[in-house]
């Protein structure tokens, strides 16, 4: 029987856990002001040694990414991706409504760390009473000076600008979302030049998701030896989980990293709703591989135990989908959605997406010929590795995952699956 | 210099300049579209892709700058499965418009289709995603949103050479398109060129809509005579009528661009020519005509040749021999009186005639109008819309025999006593000298149009009806002797071969 | 020439006569007459006007240009005809059409003292717009102006 950790969820649950007051009284803000004192490199090794890893999707390791900025750089700009657009994921607009001054806290830290003056918080156009929110956090930090000219330190400023997304799923991906606060079109830059090289307007900038910068005030206050004390080797740390589908209690749940997948469906979120069985559980954000029920319950909520069962933790969107789904009705509305937010940019996702997305509708309203699926394989391969970002790959991942895992139930939706069978001469 | 090893060979070229560009400096082509060497590059058709050795994934030529010690393959096996991939998707919803799309013949789908795709279609028509058609971008562009390949090189134009924000690329994902910004048309002094550079059907010139199929087109490298920037042109004839002007790349003069102005100025080619030689009698063959010149001249008792900064570096010369040697007396000056436009700073030059500097250099410019006003009894023309640039000089010129050389039916023809007909830049050979001093040689595209002769021709006809010797046995032999008297010339510059940048 | 050798044959006295030979030559003409006087329903010629010849199935005849179910020319003026000719018979004018099909055929003019009707045009006809399976073939006229079919010659006729 596991249970919730709390560390990120500590103040979170109140009505009025997002004032600065509240948040304050129950020990905001401290361990920023211990930056303050700090050299920058000696916040960066901090989070170095407590093997933070990022919370959007990538998990790359936070302490690491700060390390490629150029060493003599005249300016810095954090961007804090709150795009959160990932299908499944609802993790960060929790942090937002709930506890912002979190959030805000660890923008300080890391502003502090890597000498940033100012940074932008991207936040998806969607987003209602986050924003709202969030920006009446800001204004209160502003008030009580923890953000603005002096925040950092005499003379030293952090400001904060909040800047608005308007729908594209594609500016969650970080040279994307440099060039919509620039004011371009959303569309990815080609890497390299990396954004620790050349980011927002041609500077040095780190991209960082909010739940990634939540963990910073911990982290600063406690220490990276009471952080590493959590989780696994590999993936120190606790997550926030958000957990949807068919479960008795869909929410987001924090459990340290290495729990068993089975606990946080079973015991958290209350088992597959109904008393049915599990059938599919996809584990960090749509992008990620498909796990079949067997798969699901044999990995542990972390990086690496997901990664060897052939998909990723990603941004630890979990939908579970019990034995009454479609599999290939799943993947319709997976693929639409991904040829809805193709950005165009690139000739192989802009025209396969589409085009997959087709042919998924096709098989799935009884239209499709083994042709069809084949060609769904084939497009499926060819869109991956010759693109400007890797959305093409997140596309291809559910793709190949639910057909290869799932293919007798798109077999039974060929129009001519009765001339045909799988097993071909 | 970087050396890096190209399909197998080292190569060495300049430093710094992207791999399509130091392939092709090899002479290997690495197919294309969306990137141009007049725009900043973009990668985004992801048709140039190249094996770098160390780099797992293929790399973009147009946005890898060569090193040294790089190791790159155009041709391996990835490669080409990658460009035939992407030429299954640029297919996929492009629509069946060969048949009816003028780029049919220059077209970048088409060629690349046959060099890296050859595959079978997996689409049926009906599954193609429908756009907007035959819209109406601007004054001279045509949009076929179907038919895009969103290559953006249009808007790149725009925002970077004309230096306007008309186009852009609006909607996401499949369904993107080319449009105007709200309010705006695409009416740039330099529209015309995105028609160029589009590799395919999807904009398109409505001057040239549907006129004919480019593959009937002979092609000429020429000059465009608007002004005296001399951009480099390709003019195109269909049964000895000018079709269309295109631009000549020339890193040097107009780079691959050209105005909407010099694009559509051929029509004069081919309309109001003077066919044959007309006097006062009525029409003459050419002898005759140039015995009647002859006599008009001689009995007069003052005589005035009038030179023009439109005419060749070549026909200014034959007309000075042709007053040294025919009517020593006669005065010669050269000048214009056609208003200069507004210069831009992309390639528009104020003074709208294309040798100006030749003409200076070849020692004709002078006081035109005070020529004139002197009161010459005779006054021959060559090549010089006088009244039709000044309709005021009329009474200066009531009385006057007037003799005009002219190509067209314009006013200071018409007002003449006698017109003989000559040939355009277009049916003839010739150079002109542009603003900078840079000598350039244009070629004829069309067969002289009715009985008209190149005006050296014609003075030398004169000469001899006026008994003077003046002859040239061929133009080779006259351009020679031009640039012999005149070495300010500086002889002829290369026009370069670089071609259109056709992909 | 070296390397070859004429032998010769000298002609024999009924060879040299030469009225037999013609004879046998006669012959074959005189064993024909006879048999059309007798059997003139085995004979080749056809008493044409009045009987002319079956035409084969694919005879390639003078042209005709096809129409949409609304009257107009299913041609889209793509010059693949004009290109294809390798007689030069055929000059095409485009315009504009107002529905979807964007490009037609304003001027649609066939040489025919110049085509050979080899049927290339038909076959590089993108759109079966035009054909030559009138069957007709009996085309001679008293001008040349006649003989350069136009698009309503081609369409309506």
């Amino acid at each position: 029987m596991i249970a919730e950790t709390i560390l990120l969820k500590a103040r979170m649950g109140n009505t009025d856990s997002h004032t600065l007051a509240s948040a304050r009284a129950a020990g905001a803000y401290r361990a920023s002001a211990k930056t303050l004192a700090a050299a920058p490199e000696e916040i960066v090794q901090l989070v170095k040694d407590s093997g933070l890893r990022g919370r959007g999707g990538a998990g790359f390791p936070t302490g690491l990414k700060w390390t490629f900025l150029p060493k003599n750089r005249d300016a810095t700009y954090l961007c804090v991706n709150a795009d959160e657009s990932e299908p499944g994921t609802f993790k960060d607009r929790l942090i937002l409504e709930e506890d912002p001054h979190l959030l805000i806290e660890g923008i300080v830290i890391a502003c502090r760390a890597i000498r940033c003056a100012h940074a932008y918080l991207y936040i998806r156009g969607e987003f209602c009473l986050p924003h709202e929110r969030i920006r009446a956090a800001a204004d209160e930090a502003y008030a009580a000076g923890l953000l603005g000219p002096n925040a950092g330190g005499p003379g030293q400023a952090i400001d904060l600008t909040i800047h608005r997304g308007a729908g594209a799923y594609i500016c969650g991906e970080e040279t994307a979302l440099l060039n919509s606060i620039e004011g371009k079109k959303g569309q990815p830059r080609m890497k390299p030049p990396f954004p620790t090289n050349v980011g927002l307007f041609g500077k040095p900038t780190v991209i960082n998701n909010v739940e990634t910068l939540a963990n910073l005030p911990f982290i600063v206050e406690k220490g990276p030896d009471a952080y590493r004390a959590i989780g696994t080797e590999k993936s120190p740390g606790t997550r926030l989980m958000s957990v949807s589908g068919h479960v008795e209690r869909p929410g987001v749940y924090e459990v340290a990293h290495g729990v068993p997948m089975r606990g946080l469906i079973e015991d958290l979120a209350g088992g597959v709703r109904g008393g049915r069985k599990l059938k599919a559980l996809i584990p960090g954000g749509s992008s990620t591989p498909v796990l079949t029920a067997e798969e699901a319950y044999a990995v542990n909520v972390d990086f690496e135990s997901v990664q060897a069962a052939g998909s990723m933790l990603g941004s630890g969107g979990c939908i579970v989908m019990d034995e009454t789904t479609d599999m290939v009705w799943a993947l319709d509305k997976l693929a639409h959605f991904y040829a809805h937010e193709s950005c165009g940019q690139c000739t192989p996702c802009r025209e396969g997406s589409g085009w997959i997305a087709e042919i998924v509708r096709k098989i799935a309203t009884g239209k499709g010929t083994r042709a069809d699926l084949e060609k769904l394989e084939s497009l499926a391969a060819q869109i991956v590795g010759n693109t400007i970002c890797v959305f093409s790959d997140a596309l291809a991942m559910p793709v190949v995952s639910h057909v290869t895992k799932f293919r007798a139930e798109f077999e039974a939706h060929l129009a001519d699956r009765a001339s045909s069978s799988s097993a071909a001469p | 210099m970087a050396k890096f090893t190209l399909n197998g060979v080292e190569r060495e070229v300049p430093d710094g300049i992207n791999l399509i560009e130091a392939a092709l400096l090899s002479k290997v082509r690495i197919p294309h579209y969306c990137y141009h060497p007049g725009l900043s590059p973009e990668g985004n058709c992801r048709m140039c892709v190249v094996e770098i050795e160390g780099i797992p994934k293929l790399q973009t030529a147009c946005t890898t700058l060569v090193a040294d010690g790089m190791v790159v393959e155009t041709e391996s096996e990835k490669v080409i499965q990658e460009r035939t991939e992407v030429m299954e998707f640029l297919l996929r919803n492009h629509p069946i418009d060969c048949p009816i799309c003028d780029q049919a013949g220059e077209c970048g789908l088409q060629k690349y289709y046959m060099e890296h795709g050859l595959h079978d279609s997996r689409v049926a028509v009906e599954e193609k995603i429908l756009k907007r058609k035959r819209v109406d971008l601007g004054p001279l562009v045509v949009l076929d949103s179907e038919r895009c390949i969103l290559c953006s090189r249009c808007v790149r134009f725009c925002d970077e050479v004309a230096g306007v924000r008309e186009l852009v690329l609006a909607n996401r994902g499949g369904r993107s398109e080319i449009t105007t910004f709200p309010g705006r048309t695409l009416e740039n002094p330099y529209s015309g060129n995105v028609v160029d550079i589009c590799p395919v059907g999807a904009l398109t010139s409505k001057d040239f809509r549907f006129k004919v199929r480019v593959w009937f087109l002979k092609t000429a490298d020429s000059i465009c005579p608007g002004c005296e920037r001399g951009c480099n042109i390709y003019l195109e004839q269909y049964q000895n009528e000018v079709q269309r002007i295109r631009p000549r790349a020339n890193p040097d003069v107009n780079r691959w661009w050209i105005c909407d102005d010099g694009r559509l100025d051929y029509k004069w080619i081919n309309r109001d020519r003077l066919l044959r030689a007309e006097g006062e009698a009525g029409t003459h063959p050419p002898e005759r005509a140039d015995e009647e010149a002859a006599r008009m001249l001689k009995e007069a008792s003052s005589v005035l040749l009038v030179a023009s900064p439109r005419s060749s570096n070549e026909n200014l010369f034959a007309l000075k021999r042709f007053r040294d040697a025919a009517l020593p007396r006669a005065a010669l000056v050269g000048g214009s009186f056609r208003k200069p436009w507004e210069e831009d700073r992309i390639l528009k030059r104020p003074d709208r005639n294309p040798n100006r500097k030749g003409m200076e250099l070849l020692g004709l410019s002078g006081d035109l109008e005070g020529a004139l006003r002197t009161g010459p009894e005779c006054v021959l023309v060559v090549e010089n819309d006088l009244l039709g640039d000044r309709p005021e000089l009329a009474d200066l010129l009531r009385g006057k025999k007037l003799i005009a050389l002219a190509s067209n039916r314009d006013a200071t023809a018409e007002a003449a006593a006698l017109r003989i007909p000559v040939c355009t830049y277009a049916e003839t050979e010739g150079s002109w000298t542009n603003f900078e001093g840079r000598t350039q040689a244009f070629r004829p595209v069309l067969k002289a149009v009715g009985e008209s002769r190149p005006v050296f021709r014609v003075l030398e006809g004169i000469a001899r009806a006026l008994e003077a010797s003046l002859a040239w046995s061929d133009f080779e032999t006259l351009r020679a002797e031009t640039f012999q008297a005149a070495p300010a010339l500086g002889g002829l510059a290369r026009t370069s071969g670089g071609g259109a940048h056709a992909l | 020439m070296p390397g070859i050798r004429t032998v010769g044959r000298p002609m024999n006295i009924k060879e040299k006569w030469y009225l037999f030979e013609i004879a046998k030559g006669m012959m074959v003409s005189i064993r024909h007459l006879v048999s059309n006087i007798f059997h003139q329903d085995r004979m080749p010629t056809l008493q044409y006007p009045e009987e002319k010849r079956v035409l084969p199935e694919r005879f390639r005849g003078r042209h005709r240009l096809t129409k949409r179910e609304d009257g107009t020319p299913k041609c889209v003026a793509c010059y693949c005809c004009q290109t294809a000719c390798p007689a030069d018979c055929i000059s095409i004018e485009a315009g504009e059409r107002p529905d979807a099909g964007e490009k037609v055929a304003v001027r649609f003019d066939i040489n025919i003292l110049r085509c050979v009707f080899c049927g290339l045009c038909v076959e590089a006809c993108p759109v079966d717009a035009i054909r030559m399976d009138t069957g007709k073939y009996e085309l001679s006229s008293d001008s040349r102006k006649k003989l350069i079919y136009d698009i309503d010659t081609l369409l309506n006729d």
